[in-house]
């Protein structure tokens, strides 16, 4: 039961600074008296579900309540999280990138190139950009005109600039003409090491 | 001035309905509220407290000056949540006394085409 509300606990950190100074506290213990009152371990499992699943809901509202109440956006702090894991994802790009240029036998760690300069950015852009998109969501209202967007995001610049260096080195990637060296079958590198080598060589 | 009926959510009113007898917790409030629907309606405490959170915004409920009992708060109506929720119960009454003439009514129609 311990573990169940820790976890609790830790997605109710996702909930608005101001929201869980006012009710964590009030929150978790209804949690605790739901659980107290499970009769059995069965029920309490299905409490527990309920309560996790109940939360993602309530979250997101109580952050868009936050953000329409903020000028620069309610999600500006998370938003500079998630630039940090972007920069996070990105810099095994940058990293590989760098020591392919100096050790040839990197290329041969086939799956940690396509991961590194490939999988990778792809999610960084994919969070670059719906962060982006979500933020840009929260702060226009109807009468907000569409000239407002650039003003956004560069009030939320950490997280819009990881998404345009993202793109940038996706853009970059699929664009190169030895492409192919890092998007093969990882598993059809592994049988042909030789070959992938080779790729990277002349690519 | 009361909260207009169209304004007030489904879960806001039974919050206040479970608090128009006594100042309750969250956790009693959400068992009031499952008695008071035989459990047609359950919620969990991100909705409760997110509804709660609203209705002391628009001045609905205030914490009680009871003693809290742990980290438990205590709720209880304004008397603008009370105005509020005898609205809501009068606007209730009104169209359920309207319901019930229409559905007589086609009732009849429907025994006189039969």
């Amino acid at each position: 039961m311990r573990m169940s509300l820790q976890i609790y606990r830790l997605l109710c950190s996702l909930y608005p600074k101001a929201y869980r100074a006012r009710y964590e506290d009030q929150i978790m213990a209804t949690a605790e008296d739901m659980l107290s009152a499970a009769s059995s371990p069965i029920v309490r499992s299905t409490v527990i579900t309920k309560l996790v699943f109940e939360l993602p809901g309530s979250i997101i509202k109580q952050q868009v309540v936050a953000a329409q109440h903020s000028p620069a956006g309610g999600i500006v702090m998370q938003g500079d999280k998630l630039a940090r894991l972007n920069a996070l994802l990105m810099a095994p790009f940058f990293v590989l990138i760098a020591l392919n240029a100096y050790v040839r036998t990197v290329a041969t760690w086939h799956t940690v190139m396509y991961i590194g300069i490939v999988v990778l950015p792809i999610i960084a852009l994919a969070v670059g950009a719906s962060v982006s998109i979500w933020v840009i969501f929260l702060n226009m209202d109807r009468t907000a005109s569409y000239r407002r967007i650039p003003v956004i995001l560069a009030r939320n610049w950490q997280i819009a600039s990881s998404a345009l260096l993202a793109l940038f080195i996706v853009g970059f990637v699929f664009g190169h003409d030895s492409v192919h060296c890092v998007t093969d079958n990882p598993a059809q590198a592994a049988q042909h090491p030789s070959q992938t080598l080779r790729c990277v060589e002349h690519g | 001035m009361a909260k207009n009926f169209s304004q007030l959510s489904v879960v806001a009113f039974q919050i206040l309905l479970a608090l128009s007898l006594k100042p309750r917790h969250g956790y009693e409030i959400m068992q009031q509220i499952e008695e008071d629907t035989s459990g047609r309606i359950k919620i969990g405490p991100g909705s409760l407290y997110g509804t709660i959170g609203e209705l002391v915004e628009e001045g609905l409920i205030v914490e009680s000056s009871l003693e809290p009992a742990g980290r438990r708060k205590y709720y209880e109506l304004t008397n603008k949540g009370k105005a509020t929720l005898s609205l809501e119960l009068s606007n209730i009454e009104a169209t359920l006394k309207l319901g019930k003439e229409r559905t007589a009514g086609v009732s009849t129609l429907n025994g006189a085409v039969a």
